[in-house]
């Protein structure tokens, strides 16, 4: 009876090892994707920064091939044909640019969503951390006080015996 | 990276599930229940939740981070420019014959150098003192400038 139960002993305290470890894995794991969301956030930035720079440089070459049209309206001895072009040049820039401010607005759009899931995922990593080192400590505990249950009665058997 | 962590996640809590069970079958008393309701049951929750809102949310942000880099990438292909070589001639004023000229500049890309008209017209609004515009020849440059 002693012997199983002395197995028993030793089979917890292994366990209550391999619980405190894959805790702390948890624990760990929850660590880095709180971490992951810093790179998340990073890379939205830059992402950002280049749609917005581009859309700067569309809005720019609108800008100069309305000058250029312009300035030749202005002129005497243009050809017509130079008029057409540049005609055609501030159409396809204006298209250009309509596509380029929907598409700065749409990703406005998808970073706020991005940067409030990096802050949730922020959030509950750190409460998944907190939470998981609590029940770990509360197991452990429970597992050496049924541990040092099972050698009192281990010890009550063989006074008794 | 992401389905590293995740994926780690997964195979500790597989393996924990594991353990849980061999001890259930070891342990034999009432005390292993309550440890089983009290502790693992809280466990085995904390860790699903946590692992399948950080799995779709993971994978969102990283549909959206896609999502824009293919928007960068659009934006930068329409927003480049080339360098475009233009030679001609000109009367500039201060000089009391047409002159040659010869200079580079930086065009979008709908300038098309065969269209003669269109090159006229850049080096006319750009030089709008010069008269009497031809253009002899106009190339750009085969890669794209970053501005």
């Amino acid at each position: 009876m002693a012997d199983v139960k002395i197995k028993k002993v030793d089979f917890i305290e292994g366990y209550a090892r391999k619980f405190s470890e894959f805790g702390y894995a948890m624990q760990e794991s929850a660590r880095k994707c709180g971490q992951m969301t810093d790179r998340y956030e990073d890379r939205l930035r830059e992402l950002q920064k280049r749609i917005d720079e581009s859309c700067v440089r569309i809005e720019k070459n609108l800008e100069k091939a309305q000058k250029d049209l312009a300035r030749l309206y202005e002129s005497d001895d243009i050809h017509p044909a130079g008029i057409d072009s540049a005609s055609f040049r501030v159409e396809a820039l204006q298209t250009q640019h309509n596509t380029a401010q929907q598409i700065k607005g749409e990703s406005s759009k998808m970073v706020r969503e991005a940067h409030d899931i990096c802050n949730e995922l922020k959030e509950s990593s750190k409460k998944t951390d907190m939470e998981l080192q609590q029940m770990v400590e509360s197991g452990v505990l429970f597992l050496k006080e049924s541990v040092s249950n099972i050698r009192s009665y281990i010890q009550y058997i063989h006074i008794k015996q | 990276m992401n389905r590293h962590i995740i994926d780690q996640m997964k195979d500790d809590f597989a393996t924990f599930g594991k353990l849980n069970q061999i001890l259930l079958n070891n342990w034999e008393d009432d005390s292993a229940k309550v440890f089983h309701s009290q502790i693992i049951d809280k466990v085995n929750h904390t860790c699903q939740q946590y692992g399948q809102m950080t799995e779709e949310k993971l994978e969102r942000l990283e549909r959206i981070a896609k999502q824009l880099e293919n928007y960068a990438e659009q934006l930068r292909q329409g927003a480049v420019k080339k360098t475009l070589y233009i030679k001609g001639r000109a009367y500039m004023p201060g000089q009391n014959w047409i002159s040659d000229f010869s200079y580079q500049t930086t065009c979008d890309q709908f300038v098309h150098t065969t269209d003669n008209s269109s090159i006229v017209a850049i080096v006319q609004a750009e030089h709008p003192d010069w008269k009497d515009i031809v253009v002899t020849s106009a190339e750009t440059s085969e890669h794209n400038v970053d501005i």
